[in-house]
């Protein structure tokens, strides 16, 4: 019990006591802390702010560069006519903007189908029979003569050749079995169109463009397909005929 | 020292501090260095020892204020690194010396009117202590700790903390008693 009241006493006297350190003793302690986190704070604020406005010029200076450089194979695509639209590499073949006469009016156009100069005709080959002027009802696709001039003489020559071509069959075709029908001559003048679009696209494109090449391989299945199925009805024709002539006999 | 209260949340006025504000760490300082000073003083005779081991408390307070997870009193947080530290200090300079060799006394009687004491002559009683005395004495009596935390704390075992202890107490009361006889012959304290 005397050393609980002991203990009370000493513990009441003390525990109440407080003593004024030195004038100095602030100074001491603060000697002894690091440096303020703020100044470190200002660096850093400091130096992010001039980080930001640094990275905002570099994209700038990137992004007006990278611009100038998207431009510029434009200027150097060769001479481009008026009204003639520049066709990005994205861009399938068969939705390249193509220039007509009557500009870009919607719905069908009337327009002169494309023939041959007569210049251009072979040496004993007759013309094509017609000339007359056919709707186009806007989802077949555009003439021959449509196409834009060609720039380079490999293109110019592409061209020759196509028209040659196809005036060579539509003489061939006259000369075994008549005249031709209008959908026969269309069909020959889109198939042109496509191959020279098709051979001016791997020309003019240096990487793959997934689009021609899944344009071509359609063009020709489609083109084996339709030849199986002629095949088969002809098979089947002469067969029928074959048949009616052995019954009548 | 007249102390300023800028901030009157304790809670802000640490956050301050752990963000580096000197103003906050001052006024932390201010509010709490007489009473730590105290308590360093009643470990350390020597008063300017017992600054500096305040002053090395302090900084350790504020190097380590992130830790202080106001589960406790502040206070009571700050006090625990003062007594630490200065217990280190005196193991350092090896002033602190168990003496086992102490004849153990019966206890006396208990000398009346300690209440009315000073707390100076209490704390010259004490200083006058063996150091292995007054520090298991301090530790136990005035800061409240048990005689495992102190054993674990000295690095001695608990028998040896209260054989101190019983041993500082008889020496107090000794001194006490010859005080109160001879100020009752000059004159009254209180």
């Amino acid at each position: 019990m005397a050393r609980t009241e002991l203990d009370k006493t000493i513990r009441k006297a003390l525990g109440q006591r407080t003593i004024a350190p030195t004038s100095d003793a602030w100074e001491r302690v603060q000697a002894g802390l690091p440096a303020p986190r703020r100044m470190f704070r200002a660096v850093y604020y400091t130096s992010g702010v001039a980080a930001t406005i640094a990275g905002i010029l570099i994209l700038s200076f990137l992004y007006f560069q990278d611009s100038g450089v998207g431009e510029t194979p434009e200027s150097f695509a060769g001479p481009q006519q008026p009204g003639q639209e520049a066709r990005t590499p994205q861009q399938p073949l068969a939705d390249a903007p193509l220039r007509t006469e009557e500009g870009s009016q919607p719905g069908p156009v009337e327009r002169q189908v494309a023939t041959p100069e007569p210049g251009e005709i072979a040496a004993g080959q007759q013309a094509p029979s017609r000339r007359g002027p056919v709707v186009d009802s806007g989802m077949e696709p555009k003439g021959q003569t449509e196409e834009p001039p060609a720039a380079d003489p490999a293109e110019a020559l592409l061209i020759q050749a196509k028209v040659e071509e196809v005036v060579a069959r539509v003489n061939a075709a006259e000369r075994e079995g008549g005249q031709l029908a209008d959908a026969e001559v269309e069909q020959l003048l889109r198939d042109a169109r496509q191959e020279i679009l098709a051979e001016r696209s791997a020309r003019q494109q240096t990487t793959v463009d997934a689009m021609a090449l899944l344009s071509e391989v359609e063009t020709d299945l489609d083109r084996s397909f339709r030849d199986q199925i002629f095949e088969k009805l002809k098979a089947g024709y002469t067969r029928v005929r074959t048949a009616i002539a052995d019954r009548n006999n | 020292m007249k102390i300023i209260s800028i901030y009157s949340d304790e809670k802000a006025l640490i956050r301050k501090a752990i963000a580096g504000r000197r103003d906050a760490q001052r006024q932390i300082y201010e509010q709490y260095a007489p009473r730590m000073l105290s308590i360093c003083r009643q470990y350390i005779r020597d008063p300017h020892f017992a600054e500096d081991v305040m002053i090395q408390g302090f900084v350790k307070v504020f190097i380590k204020l992130d830790s202080f997870r106001h589960e406790g009193s502040f206070e009571g947080w700050i006090r625990r690194i003062m007594v630490r530290e200065a217990i280190s200090s005196l193991r350092k300079k090896q002033f602190v010396v168990f003496d086992e060799e102490h004849a153990s006394f019966e206890p006396s009687v208990d000398p009346a009117g300690e209440s009315e004491l000073q707390a100076e002559y209490i704390q010259s009683c004490i200083d006058a202590l063996p150091e292995g005395y007054k520090m298991v004495f301090v530790l136990h009596v005035v800061d409240g700790y048990q005689h495992a935390e102190i054993a674990g704390m000295l690095g001695i075992s608990e028998g040896t903390s209260r054989s101190q202890l019983f041993k500082a107490r008889q020496v107090l009361q000794e001194q006490l008693k010859s005080y109160k006889n001879q100020a009752y012959g000059t004159h009254r304290i209180g």
